[in-house]
């Protein structure tokens, strides 16, 4: 049983380490990317954890762009305005990319903006050539990342199943955040639902490493390994 | 905890403000003032959701969840560059940009970009967030 003393002493160096005041500068919409990174790092975890191999382009500058620039709001995958970073993977003979913060057309037609995706490589080449918006049809993976939020309504869950209903055949669709929410765990919990993984951080690797053997498995799975 | 809490929480959220994190203090406060909801039972009818407010522990224990969690994507990004390494020569930054078309008729630049500038003692913050989570985890 912790101490309020103990608590407050914790509290105490936290606070007093000076990466936590400048962590504590952050806006919500920077908090909000910062997390979508981790998701992404960790789906390359689980690629490399299945023996896949991954390189990370930039798509004006190719292998290992530096700096790695991500999209600071929803954006196209064949953009090249910035030198957008996406992760090249392959696994078993399939080759796919994990990309961030990309707009796809859903089968009503609407433009959807999916955090974290996966979506076959050979498409995207022809997306990225000719400068079209890339459909749903080899969209394999839709995750939503939702930063901490004292309120997490189940209306999110809602949203995100609204919006996977969009995407078509998905092999992996997948809600996580690092908040907690007993409403969305229940909403979460019908069958067909998309998986949910709360609590989703570093300083839970229990929890990171329950989410990134999921997502192995799932891809072995979708990527006939055996 | 210990009957304690209302000071230490007080002490938390004058801590921020003294720190710059003004707005982290602020939704703490928020949060805290809202209360929470819970099901009560009235004679004669289903069960109603009534609002009520924190007690001192509740209310520090979402003040210090809201903490870490306002501080851990530092630790969030540190994490994810060490799996980009692993896949790259070097790494100096990461960066969000915002994207656009060409000719726009408002250029990109003002846009806002985000860049984190590397900060010492992550690794230590790391274990010192660990070590609170699982007090809190036995609080």
């Amino acid at each position: 049983m912790a101490t309020y003393k103990e608590l407050q002493d914790a509290v105490e160096k936290v606070l007093s380490n000076p990466a936590a005041r400048s962590s504590l500068q952050f806006n919500s919409a920077t908090r909000e990317r910062v997390f979508e990174v981790y998701v992404f790092s960790l789906l390359i975890r689980a690629v490399k954890q299945a023996k896949g191999n991954v390189v990370i382009k930039g798509i004006n500058s190719g292998d290992n762009p530096n700096p790695i620039v991500f999209r600071g709001s929803p954006g196209h995958m064949s953009s090249r305005s910035q030198d957008f970073a996406y992760a090249e993977c392959s696994l078993n003979g399939k080759e796919f990319e994990i990309h961030l913060g990309v707009q796809y057309v859903g089968t009503s037609k609407a433009l959807h903006e999916v955090d974290v995706s996966i979506f076959d490589h050979d498409r995207a080449e022809q997306i990225r050539a000719e400068g079209i918006l890339p459909s749903t049809r080899n969209l394999r993976v839709a995750i939503e990342c939702k930063f901490y939020d004292s309120n997490l309504g189940v209306t999110l869950g809602r949203t995100f199943v609204g919006l996977i209903s969009d995407l078509g055949g998905l092999k992996i669709k997948s809600f996580t955040s690092n908040g907690r929410s007993a409403g969305l765990a229940d909403y979460f919990s019908k069958s067909d639902r998309p998986n949910p993984f709360f609590a989703l951080s570093p300083l839970r690797p229990a929890v990171a490493d329950r989410f990134v053997h999921s997502i192995e498995q799932d891809l072995r799975k979708w990527c006939s390994v055996y | 905890m210990a009957e304690n809490t209302q000071q230490a929480l007080d002490e938390l959220l004058n801590r921020l403000r003294r720190n710059n994190a003004q707005s982290v203090a602020d939704e703490i406060a928020r949060v805290v003032a809202r209360g929470t909801t819970e099901e009560i039972e009235i004679k004669g009818a289903a069960k109603e959701l009534s609002q009520r407010p924190l007690d001192p522990d509740e209310a520090f224990r979402v003040a210090v969840e809201m903490l870490v969690a306002s501080i851990e994507p530092i630790v969030m990004k540190n994490h994810a560059m060490k799996v980009i390494e692993e896949n790259m020569d070097t790494v100096t930054s990461i960066e969000w940009r915002q994207d656009f078309v060409e000719k726009s008729p408002i250029a990109p630049e003002g846009y806002e970009e985000i860049s984190i500038p590397d900060s010492e003692g992550v690794e230590d913050l790391e274990k010192d967030l660990k070590k609170l989570v699982k007090l809190m985890g036995e609080a």
